[in-house]
């Protein structure tokens, strides 16, 4: 090998699975999370050990090298690969093991599902309903649900770490008010998934923090708004403070956070200057959440943004991005609809499908049982219960989720004929609560109400 | 080989999955000469509307209908002087938004002083006055 030749290898804690249509890479880091084709999986699989371009093409038996080469540099700019130069001095190379015709060898021999994911990418893990607030805009009812014990979560765990799972997104509930939370998070973390914490931040200690800070990916605020009047209005008086408080304490201790914002009729005006105190008190993620039902029926009517206000709210994360290009935006897939005037092949790239309930990410209630959305927890649409069943068998077999999974031939009314249905399918929970029907047509979205 | 999707973010919990908003403004720039890109729902009376400013000649101003959507498209040249040392890619991508703003709402002025610039029509350009303001940061040539 000649020296000053580029090598290039994968970064080690990148994660993979193969998957029918090529596989999966997730880089906790950054929490980037790729769909690859078959020979893009491979390369990244080849690549655990450093080859150059040339050897990786030899390795994968491919003959476009300008086009591996491109791919080779988009992987290194995402973060997926590192590259290095042989030395000059170093001219003792060893003998890389080619593992030649590693893609061909394997492809095939792996029964993979080609309907739904070999595996969620994250599961959403309720670990209490308790919690220390009764803030009016919350879904989930303070009832006395069982918890599972600290070994039933770390079974559940083990599980998802076997079917290579990427993340748990831990919450509750106040999942603070758990006292094996931190036992939970070092557990994920040792077996290789990026655990991430929502929290209302109330309970948030400097020392907790410091003994988060090795294992947690991200810890999630809420903040609805830039001062108390705006926060407080759907939350419970006195919150404010203690949400920046928390920003602080995260920032000092050097624990990724970000912030969710609720956005409603009321706090839309003040969106900016929310969006602008998160990222002046550190937040490097702001997501941006639709209401959705509440225990008290009235609420989401009242506070629900109109189709012009959505619209707005779509110029006004764009000039935010534009504003603050290291802050990650995001919105949740109910609020899909903000991007359907997009390319279809943006969206694609942008992995923007609309609902991801039960398709990348599955629900799990403090008890262990699943559902394919935290929203829609009702006896008929629950999955299964993973203490007892295992994640494999409800995942891949619930009767739940394969119904979940047909939702494009289930939906009716304007959901069913919209142009933009690959990229959107509106919010079932919002659909449900509005109209008593499942596959109903999002009565919230503004190309509904306006009938596009 | 490629890359299908990037997804970019930690999955939190009460967020239901979270995507990246995509704000879909493209600008690039080629020796002085900028391209700004950003879609629009198709409506067949929208498309119809817009097809009255197309306009060509040094830059351009087009609408292309694909599948549901309508590409707005402009190339421009830049008064750099009037931007000031803002980012010219941040202040156009500002500009397209609100023109897209504007259009949405039923606000053509922009288009028409666009298809004024686009024309040549130097006297008539200068005399516009747009929503957006974008006007200020055109250069004719």
């Amino acid at each position: 090998m000649e020296p000053g030749t580029d090598l290039y290898q994968r970064v080690p804690t990148v994660a993979l699975r193969p998957e029918a249509f090529g596989g999966m890479a997730f880089r906790g880091q950054s929490g980037t999370t790729l769909e690859l084709d078959e020979e893009a999986y491979w390369l990244l699989v080849l690549l655990n050990q450093p080859l150059t371009v040339d050897e990786a093409a030899r390795g994968l038996g491919v003959s476009d090298c300008v086009a591996l080469k491109a791919l080779v540099q988009e992987l290194l700019a995402l973060g997926f690969l590192q590259t290095f130069r042989v030395p000059s001095s170093n001219l003792q190379v060893p003998t890389w093991n080619l593992e030649l015709g590693i893609w061909n060898r394997e492809r095939g021999t792996t029964a993979l599902p080609t309907d739904h994911l070999s595996a969620p990418e994250s599961i959403h893990l309720a670990l209490t309903h308790r919690c220390n607030l009764t803030c009016p805009c919350c879904y989930v009812g303070h009832d006395a649900t069982p918890e599972m014990t600290t070994a039933q979560v770390q079974a559940l765990i083990d599980q998802a770490a076997t079917s290579r799972v990427f993340q748990l997104a831990l919450g509750g509930g106040e999942p603070l008010l758990r006292h094996d939370l931190l036992e939970i998070v070092a557990y994920a973390w040792q077996r290789g998934l990026v655990p991430n914490v929502t929290t209302n931040g109330t309970l948030l200690t400097p020392a907790l923090v410091r003994e988060l800070a090795p294992y947690v990916g991200q810890v999630q605020l809420s903040l609805n708004g830039p001062d108390a009047v705006t926060h407080e209005r759907y939350r419970v008086r006195g919150s404010f403070r203690p949400a920046l408080e928390a920003m602080h304490l995260l920032q000092e201790g050097g624990v990724p956070f970000g912030v969710n914002t609720l956005v409603t009729r009321d706090n839309l005006s003040r969106l900016q200057q929310t969006i602008a105190l998160a990222v002046e008190r550190g937040a490097r993620q702001i997501t941006v959440l639709r209401p959705k039902p509440a225990p008290d029926a009235t609420w989401l009517p009242q506070v629900s943004p109109t189709p012009q206000e959505y619209r707005r709210l779509h110029g006004l994360l764009a000039r935010a991005q534009l504003a603050y290009p290291r802050v990650l935006f995001t919105v949740d897939c109910a609020l899909s609809f903000l991007m359907s005037d997009l390319a279809p092949a943006r969206l694609r790239r942008g992995a923007v499908n609309g609902c991801a309930g039960g398709v990348r990410f599955l629900t799990v209630v403090p008890n262990g049982d699943a559902y394919p959305c935290s929203f829609l927890t009702s006896e008929g649409l629950r999955a299964g219960h993973l203490p007892t069943q295992g994640l494999d068998e409800v995942w891949h077999r619930a009767q739940a989720l394969v119904r979940w999974r047909q939702m494009d031939s289930r939906l009716q009314g304007h959901c069913r004929h919209c142009p933009t249905q690959a990229h959107c399918q509106g919010c079932r929970a919002i659909a449900l609560t509005a109209t008593g029907h499942l596959w109903a047509a999002d009565p919230g979205c503004p190309r509904c109400q306006e009938g596009d | 080989m490629r890359i299908l999707s990037v997804r970019r973010g930690l999955e939190a919990d009460h967020s239901s999955t979270h995507t990246e908003h995509i704000h879909g403004v493209t600008i690039t720039e080629s020796y002085d000469w900028w391209t700004c890109e950003f879609n629009l729902p198709y409506k067949a009376k929208l498309f119809q509307k817009l097809a009255k400013y197309e306009a060509a000649g040094d830059c351009s101003l087009d609408f292309e209908h694909q599948g549901n959507q309508i590409v707005v498209s402009f190339t421009a040249t830049l008064d750099y002087g009037a931007i000031a040392g803002d980012n010219a890619y941040i202040a156009l991508a500002n500009y397209c938004l609100d023109i897209k703003d504007d259009i949405l709402a039923g606000d053509f002025s922009d288009l028409e002083l666009l298809k004024a610039y686009v024309e040549g029509s130097k006297a008539e350009f200068k005399a516009m006055h747009s929503s957006s303001g974008i006007e200020h940061i055109l250069e004719q040539i």
